[in-house]
């Protein structure tokens, strides 16, 4: 409180020379007395405009008046209002000095820090009252725009901090760098950083931030980790700049961004790497990518071990490097085809070729190729099956079929060789049961090479093996070819042949060994269970498209019960012990294997007691070349 | 020029035996027997065959080796070949045509019908 004569109010001339505050006073009442060169310049009225004539009231905002007014009353339970909300205070402390907002005459607003101080007379008396205000609109927009600042900073998710060069205390930290570490903004404007990085001492810490203080580095960037108030430990990224403006000092500004999420995905994705790699690593196939150019950009284990390089030899080279000719030299043409024309040659398939070793060896293999995209790039993806052991397993047994037929077949030609010889009588006459045994002999001899070779043809049929030489020819020659060889064999049996239907002009594409055997079996099995004195016939005709060839015989017929299983492997009518027909049963199976793969139908008609007609049909070849067979007909004995 | 002098390349001699006797019984013909394809080739000039029968499968050398040596030697060159073998599927048959031989007769053969068999086919010989 001031206890103020009005004679000793300031000469005008010194309030006026206060240009830069605001001297304004009243009476008790609020009307202005005193109004400076200061207050003029401030609020833009003059001096003569509102001494005697208004209260300040005139330059402040109703709002606010009426707003401390509020306050007031609740505070002190009774009205206050108007004049009396800027002296109620000072009545009773002196003075009291508030922030408020002057209206200027041009309507415009200026923050005012006001001290508003009682004027007493010598006696006690309130003689008036005196306003000093300086204008800190400066200071109130700084205010603001570093509360506005620190609003931001706050809104950050990560931590920032601030911290002395010298002592390296902090003298700022964010809302999210208290979030982050569980301490107050308190407790850690107490702290520094060496007091939440456990990985480093301060030597180590500040050889990390001279680079920053020599002017080497404007940032410094690092990993490490922050504890927390309740001890667990953070996985940060750290970056650190040093603030430095002239004439203020400079400061540390420590952005911490916390990565536990990040590095929580870092390690899934790299177990999922390791997962995907130790898949990539098992697999038997290789697995080898490549870019648009043809450039290798990954081969996994068994990619290696197939090609015997290491992933580092080959990575970054071209593909073709693994290609013998002419892969080696097609391969560039294979790609710009394919990005010319989006056709893919070995895109999506799989298709049998050769690769080449590090050695330069080469070997067979089987490649599948697809087309993937990575990071918007084409990325084509190989997988590569080393087939060399398959072509090898496939040509043992090819080449093992033809063996053991080579190896049964020496022996038996001796034997049957030499029966044949002595039965045969070149050797002159025997006795009559040497002659009976022998004959025995020989027949079974012949009956064993038929049984060979029929077990040998079943199994080349099975295993796809079988190689047939199909020539479009005539089929008649073929028919009259078979009567006239298997003559002999009817004459034993007091059979005869009779070919009641020709047609002549019938071309087919058969093998005609084959089908020479084909129709031997028929014929064989219409002499087998025809009774002695019959006669079988053999029909050719023509139907639309097809040609069909029938051998009819009027024997026993097919039982009811062996009808479905004719055609199967060691399918007999009579299977007991005393068998009388003989023959391997394999003779059918092999027809219908042989006719189908000749494009043809084979069946038959039969009623039991009434004889059996079987047939196959073959389609007809159109075609005015005819290739002959020439030179080399296969004859085996017996068939 | 008639069919009169066989050479019968074999290394199985049982086999030999029954062929040597059906040739020489049945169809009168006059037969040496070599081993193996060296022997053949190292009689063959000194017999002067009209025809060679030919196994294919021989240790020291196969009957297409020896067909092809006695191809490139103009002496022996133009003597009718015929292969004698178990191994007949018609690859073996397409294999052993192109190398010149005439024709190919399956093992086990009919001793009484291998001499009637060789003369159909030299007599096919253009």
């Amino acid at each position: 409180m001031i206890a103020v004569d009005q004679s000793d109010i300031l000469p005008s001339k010194v309030l006026d020379a206060a240009t830069e505050v605001s001297i304004i006073a009243t009476d008790p009442q609020g009307v202005i007395t005193v109004f400076n060169r200061g207050a003029e310049l401030l609020l833009g009225y003059s001096a003569e405009q509102v001494i005697g004539k208004h209260t300040p009231a005139l330059f402040h905002l109703a709002s606010e008046v009426a707003g401390r007014s509020l306050k007031l009353s609740q505070k002190y339970g009774v009205p206050i209002e108007g004049f009396r909300a800027f002296v109620h205070n000072p009545e009773g402390q002196g003075r009291e000095q508030r922030q408020w907002t002057y209206v200027c005459a041009d309507g415009s607003h200026v923050q005012v820090s006001l001290i508003v101080t009682v004027i007493r007379s010598t006696e006690g008396v309130v003689t008036g009252y005196l306003g000093v205000a300086y204008d800190i609109s400066k200071e109130v927009q700084a205010y603001k725009a570093v509360k506005e600042f620190r609003n931001t900073l706050d809104r950050v998710h990560d931590g920032i901090f601030m911290f002395r060069p010298d002592t390296l205390g902090f003298i700022y930290v964010s809302l999210g760098a208290t979030m982050q570490l569980g301490y107050s903004s308190e407790e850690l404007l107490r702290m520094s950083p060496l007091d939440i990085k456990p990985e480093f001492s301060e030597a180590s810490f500040r050889q990390r931030l001279q680079p920053l203080l020599d002017g080497d580095k404007t940032l410094v960037m690092f990993e490490t980790i922050h504890r927390h108030k309740d001890d667990h430990l953070i996985p940060v990224e750290v970056s650190i700049q040093l603030l430095s403006e002239p004439g203020q000092e400079p400061l540390f500004v420590n952005v911490v961004r916390d990565i536990t999420e990040r590095k929580a995905a870092e390690r899934v994705m790299r177990e999922n790497a390791q997962y995907t790699q130790a898949i990539l690593d098992n697999v038997i196939d290789g697995i080898i990518t490549i870019d648009s150019r043809g450039t290798i950009q990954s081969i996994n284990l068994a990619g290696e071990n197939i090609f015997r390089y290491k992933a580092a030899e080959i990575v970054g080279k071209n593909v073709k490097l693994l290609m013998p000719e002419p892969y080696h030299s097609e391969h560039d043409g294979y790609l710009q085809n394919y990005h010319a024309t989006a056709i893919p040659r070995v895109i999506g398939s799989g298709r049998e070729v050769e690769g080449r070793r590090k050695d330069g060896s080469v070997f067979p293999m089987d490649l599948a190729v697809s087309r993937s995209v990575h990071q918007g790039q084409p990325l084509f993806i190989g997988l590569i099956r080393d087939i060399t052991e398959r072509k090898r397993v496939d040509s043992m047994k090819t080449e093992f079929v033809s063996t053991v037929s080579h190896e049964l077949r020496t022996p038996l030609t001796s034997i049957s060789g030499a029966l044949g010889l002595i039965v045969g009588g070149a050797l002159g006459e025997l006795p009559e049961q040497a002659r009976l045994m022998l004959d025995i002999a020989y027949k079974n001899s012949k009956r064993l090479a038929v049984l060979i070779d029929d077990l040998l043809d079943m199994d080349k049929l099975a295993a796809g093996n079988m190689q047939l030489d199909l020539q479009v020819q005539l089929l008649m020659p073929l028919v009259e070819q078979t009567l006239a060889a298997v003559s002999t064999y009817g004459d034993q049996h007091q059979v005869r042949f009779a070919l009641i239907e020709r047609a002549d002009q019938a071309q087919v594409r058969v093998d005609g060994g084959r089908l020479q055997q084909v129709l031997t079996n028929f014929l064989a099995n219409a002499v087998k269970f025809s009774p002695s004195g019959a006669q079988v016939e053999v029909a050719v005709r023509l139907q639309q498209e097809r040609v069909r060839v029938e051998v009819i015989d009027h024997g026993p017929g097919i039982p009811g019960e062996f009808r479905k299983r004719i055609f199967q492997k060691f399918s007999q009518a009579d299977s007991s012990d005393s068998r009388q027909k003989g023959g391997t049963g394999l003779g059918l199976a092999i027809s219908k294997e042989l006719i189908e793969r000749m494009n043809g139908v084979i069946g038959f008609d039969s009623e039991e007691g009434r004889g059996a007609r079987f047939y196959f049909q073959l389609p007809i070849w159109q075609t005015q070349d005819i290739t002959q067979q020439s030179g080399c007909s296969k004859t085996a004995a017996g068939r | 020029m008639n069919l009169e002098r066989i050479l019968y390349v074999e290394d199985e001699p049982d086999i030999q035996a029954v062929a040597k006797l059906a040739l020489e019984m049945v169809g009168g013909y006059q037969v040496l027997i070599c081993s193996g394809g060296q022997e053949a080739l190292a009689k063959v000039g000194g017999f002067a065959p009209d025809l060679i029968l030919l196994d294919v499968m021989m240790p020291d050398m196969d009957g297409p080796t020896t067909l092809q040596k006695l191809r490139a030697d103009g002496a022996t060159g133009a003597i009718p070949v015929i292969f004698l073998t178990a191994k007949v599927q018609s690859s073996d048959v397409a294999y052993y045509q192109a190398l010149g031989a005439l024709d190919v007769i399956a093992k086990p053969f009919d001793p009484m019908r291998l001499a009637m068999q060789v003369r159909a086919i030299w007599e096919r010989k253009p």
